[in-house]
């Protein structure tokens, strides 16, 4: 292991108790600042009252939740007597044995078993939409038709369709997105994820899978959207319970109710996960299948939670059974980051009337009409413009509008996420790096690091390794203890009062990411004469 | 060691420190220890045992989480999400390694951290409604508010990592011994770190309306 630096820290104008090495408390009577901030903590403040009865209704059912689930996980774990132990074991054993007769019957008398075909249903078929069967051509879908593993299925600008498979999970494929079938089996699906964005209704009990590259999505019972739409990245966000998702060989990793993970697809697939922000879930597209989820009488998880009111019903309430009617008009907005800002494009489609197009910019939340106006096209001929009033390393949300003479909204287009890279930057990797301080006499070592490229974390395991020991020591050469702390600050800290004399030790500190190391700072060596 | 491993895999053969039990206990928000934990274990399943930790804590956390913030309608949000997660997680929580009060303004910094990087941390992010909501505390009125609001928004513009140590001690009404426990690091660690904040703030502050008063 490399010897690393050992720092003596300056010595700091509080009062610094020289025999014990620690500071007191009472800077407080010294600094000036103490007795200033003392008053500033004294201005009294008060949660709103709608505010706060509005949390504690969202706590009382959140704990009625609560103690359902718990009553149900207790049904579950409840043990079986011996009797009916006894009683079940033989009832299997019958069963094999009953089955094993039948596929030995049926092989001796030349019957080949018969494999039950399943299919998934196109339901709620709204504007443009194809599906590619098993000839490989692409035609325009029917409703209710049959599709079976293999299929492909896709969307226009503007539409959207559901594939209800037959243990009762349901697939939504909005507007731009395209998706394919892999498999469907008895209490089985699997699923790909191709473009755009996909959500995903799953029946509890099924076994789930949604696949994207060499990254798959577990589910057993739950909602979560699928989105690639901004570039080399994918967002999986979970509406209810929760997914498990494996990136390549790395052990899979929960993405929890109201939880976000952003995979970079680009190199080695870094990913980030931390709590879904309100404005995420207040996006159109997403809200519209959380609201179908709700029209079907599904629990809407996160958005219950934090009360995010979801749209008002397009089609009748219900199984999706119903076509609605197709919008009059339809606004499609493209776009990507150029050299000098952002190219946008967009088609306007339908017999609807409108008297301008407005380009909405936001930057940390939907756009919203009229507030985030940028332009305003009123010849209708146009159909390109740039965006060069835009900064490196910002994402902006563009959305076209077409308003009517009292430029009230006729309709609104969709809402595209734009990413403008920085000149020549790299992403950043994860990384961990650790000071150690050793005081003299080193009778402690305190251990400092700081974390970067990482964005959320849920906390640190600091691994100990005895390099050099005396001879019959407690703790020889090789011994390595783990001490696992719970933090996301940015800048950490940790004392070791358990070191001995004449040994020398090898410290390194990993970063936690659901509960698995995932980077580790170089090993950094103290030793305690 | 080549690479990183799962700790789980190592738990089972490798000894395992526990974090060094301090002596002295973190002072309790408001009644004796014991009943803020029944509570704590009540909360599960009892609804008036939950709206009586919510008395007891909601007003010392919103009230961190609006001078941390700024703005009345970002901090219910935040102090929502944060009773929220108490109550998810609430089974986890082990009174043998913190006390209710170190454990909940975890979840606190935890969420404040969560809400700056979901919304992009602005440094002009004013804090009128810090203002707007409070009742001057000692004499002058509007002046004092002022220079109030001002040491609020001192504090705003330090590291991240002086802002949590500092607040906690003042805001939170900490002793160093907490702040340490709340944050995971030694006391001296803390109490650095909050002398190194105030010393930031005072340099901050030479030359404006506090400069009498340094």
């Amino acid at each position: 292991m490399e010897k690393g630096r050992i720092f003596v820290p300056r010595r700091s104008p509080g009062r610094l108790n020289k025999r014990t090495g620690r500071t007191s408390e009472d800077f407080d009577a010294v600094h000036p600042m103490a007795k200033l901030l003392k008053e500033a903590a004294a201005l009294e403040t008060e949660m709103g009252l709608e505010a706060r009865e509005q949390m504690m209704e969202r706590l009382l059912y959140q704990q009625k939740r609560l103690m359902r689930r718990r009553a149900a996980s207790a049904r579950v774990d409840r043990g079986w007597s011996p009797a009916w132990k006894a009683a079940a074991l033989s009832g299997v054993a019958v069963v094999i044995v009953t089955l094993l007769v039948v596929v030995l019957v049926l092989s001796v008398g030349g019957h080949k078993p018969v494999t039950v075909r399943q299919f998934a249903k196109v339901q709620g078929v709204e504007g443009d939409v194809l599906v590619r069967d098993q000839s490989g051509s692409w035609r325009h879908a029917r409703e209710g038709e049959a599709l079976a593993a293999g299929s492909g299925i896709k969307t226009g600008a503007g539409s959207f369709v559901s594939l209800v498979f037959p243990e009762g999970s349901i697939l939504r494929v909005t507007d731009d997105s395209e998706a394919s079938v892999k498999a469907i089996g008895a209490g089985s699906v699997a699923v790909e994820h191709l473009s755009g964005s996909t959500y995903h209704r799953v029946h509890k009990g099924s076994d789930y899978v949604v696949s994207k590259e060499d990254i798959s999505l577990h589910a057993l019972g739950t909602a979560f959207n699928v989105d690639s739409r901004q570039p080399e990245n994918l967002e999986i966000v979970t509406v209810e319970s929760d997914v498990n998702v494996a990136i390549g060989e790395h052990h899979p990793i929960k993405v929890c109710e109201g939880e976000v993970m952003r995979v970079d697809m680009t190199g080695e697939k870094k990913a980030e996960k931390q709590a879904v922000s309100r404005e995420r879930l207040e996006e159109d597209r997403l809200k519209n299948s959380v609201t179908r989820d709700a029209q079907a009488g599904y629990d809407t998880g996160i958005y219950e939670q934090v009360d995010v009111p979801l749209q008002p019903a397009q089609s009748a309430p219900g199984p999706e059974t119903t076509s609605p009617k197709p919008p009059e008009l339809a606004i499609e907005l493209l776009g990507a980051a150029a050299e000098t800002g952002v190219e946008l494009s967009w088609k306007v489609s339908g017999s609807g009337v409108y008297a301008s197009l407005v380009l909405l910019r936001s930057e940390s939340k939907a756009p919203e009409y009229p507030g985030d106006r940028i332009a305003e096209y009123i010849d209708k001929s146009i159909s390109r413009a740039k965006d060069d009033s835009v900064v490196e390393g910002a994402t902006y949300q563009y959305r076209l509008v077409a308003a009517d003479e009292d430029d009230q909204a006729v309709a609104y287009g969709n809402t595209l996420v734009v990413s403008v890279p920085k000149a020549n930057s790299k992403p950043d990797q994860a990384s961990v790096s650790l000071v150690v301080v050793a005081p003299s006499p080193p009778k402690t070592v305190d251990l400092e690091w700081s974390v970067a490229g990482a964005s959320s974390f849920d906390g640190f395991v600091v691994e100990r390794t005895v390099e050099k020991a005396p001879a019959k020591s407690a703790t020889p050469v090789g011994t390595t203890t783990f001490n696992q702390l719970e933090s996301s600050s940015i800048l950490y800290s940790y004392q070791d009062s358990d070191v001995a004399r004449g040994h020398t030790y090898g410290y390194r500190v990993g970063l936690m990411v659901n509960g698995t190391a995932m980077v580790y700072s170089e090993s950094v060596s103290v030793e305690v004469p | 060691m080549d690479g990183p491993a799962a700790v789980g895999d190592l738990l089972g053969s490798r000894r395992i420190n526990q974090p060094e039990k301090r002596t002295g206990r973190l002072v309790m928000v408001s009644g004796d220890r014991g009943s803020v934990e029944a509570l704590v274990r009540e909360a599960v399943t009892s609804p008036e045992a939950l709206e009586r930790l919510c008395d007891l804590y909601v007003p010392k956390i919103y009230g961190y989480v609006l001078k941390r913030v700024g703005k009345v309608e970002d901090a219910e949000d935040v102090t929502s999400v944060v009773f929220e997660k108490v109550l998810l997680n609430i089974e986890t929580f082990d009174e043998g390694k913190a006390s209710f009060s170190t454990w909940i303004y975890r979840i606190a910094l935890n969420c404040i951290t969560d809400f700056y990087r979901s919304r992009g941390r602005k440094k002009e992010d004013a804090i009128d409604d810090v203002a707007f909501h409070a009742k001057a505390s000692t004499g002058d009125g509007l002046e004092r508010l002022d220079l109030q609001m001002f040491v609020i928004e001192l504090v705003r513009q330090l590291p991240i990592k002086y802002q949590e140590a500092v607040t906690l001690r003042y805001f939170g009404d900490m002793r160093v011994l907490e702040v340490a426990e709340t944050l995971g690091i030694s006391e001296t660690a803390a109490s650095k770190r909050i002398l190194r904040g105030l010393d930031q703030m005072k340099r901050m502050a030479a030359g404006g309306p506090l400069e009498d008063m340094l």
